[in-house]
């Protein structure tokens, strides 16, 4: 149901610009260039990555049947465009409380939200258990890293195990009271304490009346908010601490980043393609991504100011992010590289000084 | 003190060291001095009994490493996750869960382990069987080693190859181990080992403190209100075991439903962490019943579970003893239940039909093989096969284990010769049908044991060993069983449904809750 809700509101957003695949990466987080310029174009970051494990099947189904409900009108099958219909707004607006959109951050904690819960759930388990002198418990969490996390921390957490405990009751407490109860129900029932073992998503799912995938989602968007509320704000510093280390930007593909150290050492995109056995367009990929997210990443290497500003008319004037609308106004010699590049320039500024137009 | 005697406490003071027992159960001694002198062992004791240790305390003790097969991956990591938890780290399972970077960091140290668990089929990866050719393995355990006829013909074929391994670790102590298997499966289990010698330690397996209670009844719906009203009165740790999936959601929902209790499906197509959730909490009595296919069970090792349903037959005997066998570890009576209608026996006949090839999937798959083989191709995938050849994984597998064996297929490529192939088509059928048949006789065998008139608890074991203990409790249902004389200890019911999540999560930080150590 909230998937749902999500794709919806996406469609709602997107119209007709982007076929309906554009929304199906965007949820399950694709790194692709395309992907992420368009989460940023259509102001989709919070729900960029949110379920990476839906089926593209199972999407186009959820499609069909939002068709057949008539929330969704098909607006051309060969391109697979579609548009939400006053019925599709209206469901929104009346399923609003149940969806929680609200709470996603997608593009921000997507990742490492699970981390963080992961980390969450295996310290609590680890220090309810020793305090009870019972160390043969059955670790809810199998990651090495987030083991070694709390490894690495029991030590100077254990002489204070006590006031750990009740301070970490207190922040949880305070935190979960922003939440819906049915939210705050889902994360205390999924915690694992000594000799009481955390409810299983599908156990969750039965008991609210919700289906495993809604369950998943629900936590996921409580994590990001979560995480959200106590890197802001003061008064939750185990919460926060927990946090650590996770909440760095990490949404540039690993391939870009090796790109852009190369760039910083001086090498020209063709020295960087031959070097890494590369295609030159694999590249030109990777400086567009840098400089969506790297505001200080200068652009004028690669399209000269006065082709920006060319770039910059077109765009206004056709009032479209369509890189080929774009690319049929202006001049021949163009590249469509050199469009991309100055469109993320665009959103860049955009994201800063606030909304379009 | 003789050698012996001194032998014995020193194993014994070990057994403390290690694990904390003061002494040895049943067999236990008998089966660890053997394999510590190097002896291939055969050893058969009831389920709950303490196989286990007869394996983990001589991977401490031996020098090289100990290799235990393992049919089920949840029973495995359960088991590596219980001895770390004992402050056992060198123990490992090899599974296909690991991604491939873990697998390969745990083969290529793998002689810091001392005890491996690993399933039949990743020891065919030459890697593996590589990796065990240059280490010292000097234990190689075969653990549920009943799986080895009853699954190996046409389940899981590598279950015939075990000794193309043990070749391979350079004929190590060989120790298998099975809580069911009458001497015709021990005489399997030691041929499909490579014949060698074993020293058989075989122990009775009959429960004396769990009842047997049959009932017929006319249809599922009366196997319902059967279940709810006796759940109603005796709240009790339960299993109910039903032959698929779907039956066993469906009746959980009617049972919680109904009764409101605590309950929770387990079943092979939930996913590993789901199914670990499901023990734990059954193990932490945060449950009160699991409705369950056989996947739950082997090697589930809970104190008091009090009552066994089966909602449907099982296919042999064998698996019904391993089933029951959970009930009542702790020795307090316990009951098996078993319901059936007349309209049920038609499921376990389908069950045994479905694990073989027909006579014409066999058909239809060698035209196709040959036309794959004249248009130069190789052997479809798994996938690909199943689906154009309309057959589930099992008979796929199956194939694919007869069509090596009879040289047609080797990797992935076909061989042709006319007369081997119209030879090996004849011989698979044969073969199918031979165990269709005997199949059907051991499931005639365990129907003739529900029809039973005399003593049940007499005919369940005869085929295993020649007497049986006089039972603690209740008998059986033909020996006069009663439920009103069963009054086991109830559970008593949590008030958690109506809390609230402060006072939950107050809980589960044990907020307020004074140390263990205080
Ligand atoms: N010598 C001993 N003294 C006390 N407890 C023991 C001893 N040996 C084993 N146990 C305990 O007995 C229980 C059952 O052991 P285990 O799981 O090995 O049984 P099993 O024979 O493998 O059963 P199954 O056939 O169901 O797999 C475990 O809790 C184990 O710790
Ligand atoms: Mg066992
Ligand atoms: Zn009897």
């Amino acid at each position: 149901m909230i998937l749902k809700g999500i794709i919806l509101y996406c469609v709602s957003q997107i119209e007709t610009e982007r076929s309906v695949s554009a929304v199906y990466y965007i949820i399950t987080g694709k790194r692709s260039i395309q992907t992420v310029q368009d989460m940023h174009i259509y102001q989709l970051k919070n729900f960029f990555g949110i379920d990476t494990n839906i089926d593209k099947s199972d999407y186009d189904q959820l499609i069909q049947a939002c068709e057949a409900e008539q929330l969704l009108i098909k607006v051309d099958d060969e391109k697979q465009l579609y548009r939400i219909s006053r019925q599709g707004e209206r469901w929104l607006v009346k399923e609003n409380d149940q969806l929680y959109l609200n709470l996603f951050k997608g593009a921000q904690y997507g990742a490492n939200s699970h981390t963080y819960f992961d980390r969450l759930r295996l310290l609590i388990q680890t220090l309810t258990n020793s305090k009870m002198g019972y160390f043969q418990f059955i670790p809810v969490i199998e990651n090495k890293d987030v083991e070694n996390w709390v490894k690495r921390n029991y030590s100077a957490i254990k002489p204070v195990t006590n006031q750990f405990l009740s301070k970490l009751y207190e922040e949880l407490l305070q935190v979960l009271h922003r939440f819906p109860v049915e939210v705050a129900e889902m994360f205390v029932d999924r915690l694992t304490g000594y000799k009481s073992y955390g409810k299983s998503i599908n156990q969750l799912a039965k008991q609210h009346n919700r289906s495993t995938k809604t369950v998943h989602l629900i936590i996921t968007g409580f994590l990001h908010f979560l995480i959200d509320i106590v890197m802001k704000e003061e008064p939750f510093p185990i919460l926060r601490f927990i946090a650590k280390d996770l909440t760095s930007s990490v949404y540039l593909t690993n391939t870009a980043q090796i790109t852009h150290q190369f760039l910083h050492n001086g090498n020209t995109i063709q020295e960087i393609a031959n070097e890494r056995n590369l295609k030159v367009n694999t590249i030109y990929d990777h400086i567009v991504e840098i400089a969506l997210y790297d505001s200080d990443f200068s652009i004028e290497n690669y399209v000269s100011k006065a082709d920006q500003q060319e770039i910059i008319e077109a765009f206004y004037q056709t009032n479209s992010y369509r890189l080929k609308t774009i690319k049929d106004f202006v001049d021949n010699r163009i590249s469509y590289f050199q469009i991309r590049l100055v469109l993320a320039v665009l959103q860049n500024e955009v994201e800063s000084n606030g909304s379009i137009s | 003190m003789d050698q012996l005697a001194e032998q014995y406490t020193l194993l014994q003071n070990q057994l403390d060291k290690f694990f904390g027992y003061p002494s040895f159960r049943l067999g236990q001694k008998e089966i660890i001095q053997d394999i510590m002198e190097g002896k291939n062992v055969l050893g058969i004791l009831p389920t709950g009994s303490g196989k286990s240790i007869c394996y983990q305390l001589p991977a401490r003790l031996l020098e090289g490493l100990t290799i235990v097969v393992s049919p089920l991956i949840s029973l495995m990591i359960d088991q590596v996750k219980q001895l770390k938890a004992m402050n056992f780290k060198q123990a490992v399972a090899i599974n296909s869960f690991m991604d491939y970077r873990e697998r390969n960091d745990v083969l290529r140290n793998l002689s810091h382990y001392k005890l491996v668990y690993v399933s039949p089929e990743l020891l065919q990866h030459d890697q593996i069987q590589q990796k065990l050719g240059e280490v010292k393995v000097s234990l190689f355990v075969i653990d549920e080693a009943h799986c080895i006829s009853q699954w190996g013909h046409e389940f899981r074929p590598d279950y015939l190859k075990l000794h193309e391994i043990i070749h391979v670790c350079n004929y190590p102590a060989v120790l298998a181990l099975s809580a069911t298997a009458t001497p015709k499966v021990q005489e399997d289990i030691i041929q499909a080992l490579g014949n060698q010698k074993m020293v058989k330690h075989v122990y009775d397996m009959d429960r004396d403190n769990i009842a047997f209670c049959i009932k017929e009844v006319n249809d599922d719906q009366e196997k319902n209100a059967k279940i709810i009203a006796l759940c109603k009165k005796y709240r009790v740790p339960s299993l109910i075991y039903f032959s698929s999936r779907q039956a066993a959601e469906k009746v959980s929902q009617i049972l919680i439903q109904n009764l409101g209790y605590r309950i929770a499906v387990y079943h092979g197509g939930m996913d590993q962490h789901d199914r670990i959730t499901i023990q734990q909490q059954f193990m932490n009595n945060q449950l009160d019943i699991v409705c369950c296919t056989s996947a739950f069970g082997m090697g589930i090792n809970k104190q008091n579970i009090r009552l066994i349903i089966h909602y449907h037959l099982t296919t042999q005997v064998e698996s019904y003893i391993q089933e029951i066998g959970r009930a009542g570890r702790d020795g307090e009576a316990s009951v098996s239940f078993l319901l059936y209608s007349k309209k049920d026996i038609h499921l376990p006949k389908n069950i045994i039909k479905k694990d073989l090839p027909t006579k014409h999937d066999v058909m239809v798959i060698f035209e196709h093989l040959y036309n794959l083989y004249m248009a130069d191709q190789p052997l479809p995938v798994k996938g690909e096969a199943m689906n154009r050849f309309h057959i589930n994984e099992v008979q796929w597998r199956f194939i694919c284990y007869q069509l090596e064996h009879h040289g047609i297929i080797k990797d992935n490529t076909i061989f042709f010769k006319n007369n081997v192939w119209l030879r090996a088509r004849q011989q698979i059928n044969e073969y199918c049908q031979h165990r269709i048949t005997m199949k059907q006789a051991k499931l005639n065998k365990f129907l003739t044991w529900v029809h039973q008139k005399d003593c049940l608890r007499k005919y369940l074991y005869h085929e295993f060993q020649s007497g049986y203990k006089t039972p603690k409790y209740q008998c059986c249902t033909n020996c006069g069983f009663s439920w009103d004389h069963w009054s086991p200890v109830q559970i008593v019911p949590m008030e958690e449904m109506t809390e609230t999540w402060q006072d939950k999560l107050k809980g589960k930080l044990l907020v307020g809750v004074k140390d263990e150590t205080e």
